[in-house]
């Protein structure tokens, strides 16, 4: 770890992004983001999440095992230029300041010049309620020697992660045969729509370092009736990947059979749920992940009714 | 947001020649209360470190500013009062000199001279009654905190500096009391400097 001199009034960094300030003239900061339908927001991260899978659909608020890491920056020479350009910056706002204590300042970043290695600085997933308190407690930059990585470096296990976490599937349109009320013994035939590819892929790249990529798969779906077994038999044997559209003459292998009418239910109806399930798994030449599948379900009400007969002999 | 794609930069800036203070929670204790300066005139204080409201008037009272220490005072949350009351005084003045005493990285220099740039070098200043309640050191994390206040700025009037007049329209985010946090940093010298600031419409009620 790098050591801030005390009495250097500055000490400067040059390594990924920097947010620039929100709103000035009414107050200082940034805003904080609330509403956030992205699995993770990377901050001060020179990470590049990109693929089919990153946008246009929900995630599983799958979470990052630690919120906060350090990515690999620039070299020696590139931080001691990029310290030495802010010079007019650091002599504004320090106090006291001098030719001296600027010198004195700079040395930590000369020593480094030439030597191999490269700065790593903080960076944190904003969607973490501990992110900012876990970037807070690393260090503005570290100076690691090649082919070794510093406590709390990211790895490729956790750009893994990190691509797994901003994996989004869409949410699925439940389709139903009958569609707007079915009946007591009736078989319900189940599937899903509007699910677009069913191969999706987020790949997460610190650039000129490391890549990983993430494939979720469309492997099956789960139906939950919305009620207890003795008022629903759930069939998913021949769901398949997105369940079974009604087929005049086929048989009945993926859907509900309702045993009991709605009408004590609330709204007078079944809270019918069926979840789409992705297995993940990495590929390319990273030592391959376990990962849980992605998991994103939709609900719809399923009125049930009673076919009512009179048989006059 | 605007975004630097290619540069982050990191600066710690650390009042020359001020001591160290390293962080030691002491719970219901006295912290170091808020720093007076030349800007501080006629406070109303209560004891160094005591719960209760803490007046302390700026640029000869045209701010008046109300800390309500809670009963449980912690030494960090000095971090974003120390902040508050320098912003304030420049808010004031016109002079930024007053956040060179602060203990920043440099995100949060960018952040602190930019909120207060268009009193630097606009016709503009502030007077009237702030408050800031509800201050609480949130997450404390090794080396990292994070501490939050409630800011109500509702009897605070931004007026023209050359005129006297209130400026219109009025900073949206005065209206109604709002979150500001500061994340801060302990350095291998024990000083905590703020890393990054944040606000937030929400959270905080009158």
């Amino acid at each position: 770890m790098n050591r801030v001199i005390s009495l250097a009034t500055a000490a400067l960094m040059l390594l990924g992004h920097l947010d620039a300030p929100g709103d000035p003239g009414d107050t200082a900061g940034s805003p904080i983001e609330h509403g956030r339908t992205r699995g993770i927001e990377l901050r001060n991260s020179r990470i590049v999440v990109s693929g089919n899978g990153a946008k246009g659909g929900n995630t599983d608020g799958y979470v990052l095992k630690r919120p906060c890491w350090y990515e690999p920056g620039m070299t020696g020479a590139e931080m001691l230029k990029s310290q030495e350009s802010v010079r007019d910056y650091w002599f504004r706002y320090t106090k006291d300041a001098s030719e001296e204590k600027f010198q004195e300042f700079l040395k930590q970043f000369k020593d480094k010049v030439g030597k191999d290695g490269r700065w790593w600085g903080p960076a944190y997933d904003a969607s973490d309620p501990k992110g900012q308190v876990c970037f807070a407690a690393l260090d503005p930059f570290v100076f690691v020697p090649p082919g070794t990585t510093p406590p709390a470096g990211i790895t490729i296990r956790e750009l893994a992660e990190i691509a797994r976490a901003s994996l989004t599937v869409p949410e699925p349109t439940i389709k139903l045969s009958p569609d707007a009320k079915s009946f007591v013994n009736l078989p319900t035939w189940v599937w899903v729509e509007g699910l677009g590819e069913r191969r999706r892929s987020v790949t997460a790249e610190i650039p000129g370092v490391m890549s990983v990529t993430v494939v979720a798969t469309l492997k099956s779906i789960k139906i939950d009736p919305g009620t207890t077994k003795d008022r629903a038999e759930v069939h998913e044997e021949g769901c398949g990947a997105a369940g079974r559209a009604y087929a005049k003459g086929a048989s009945f292998t993926c859907g509900v059979r309702y045993l009991r009418a709605s009408i004590d239910q609330p709204r007078e109806a079944y809270r019918l749920t069926v979840t789409t399930s992705w297995p993940v798994e990495t590929t390319g030449d990273a030592v391959p992940f376990q990962f849980a599948p992605v998991e994103v379900g939709a609900t719809r009400d399923v009125p049930v009714g009673e076919i009512q007969s009179n048989v006059k002999p | 947001m605007r975004r630097m794609s290619v540069i982050a930069l990191v600066l710690v800036v650390a009042g020359c020649g001020q001591a160290a203070r390293p962080y030691t929670p002491q719970p219901g204790t006295a912290g170091s209360a808020p720093a007076p300066a030349t800007a501080t005139e006629g406070s109303a204080r209560p004891s160094a470190g005591a719960p209760g409201v803490e007046t302390i008037e700026v640029g000869g009272g045209k701010l008046r500013v109300d800390i309500d220490w809670p009963d449980r005072r912690d030494p960090l949350m000095t971090v974003i009062t120390d902040w508050y009351l320098a912003s304030r005084k420049v808010m004031v003045s016109g002079s930024d000199r007053y956040l060179k005493d602060l203990d920043l990285e440099l995100q949060a220099v960018r952040q602190a001279y930019d909120g207060v740039r268009r009193y630097t070098e606009e016709d503009r200043r502030v007077k009237g009654v702030a408050r800031l309640y509800d201050l609480r050191v949130t997450k404390v994390l090794d080396k990292g905190a994070q501490v939050d206040t409630c800011v109500d700025e509702s009897k605070v009037r931004v007026v023209s500096a050359s005129s006297g007049e209130a400026v219109s329209p009025q900073p949206s985010i005065m209206r109604a009391p709002y979150l500001q946090r500061a994340l801060a940093h302990r350095g291998d010298d024990g000083v905590w400097r703020i890393r990054e600031l944040f606000y937030d419409q929400e959270g905080c009620a009158r």
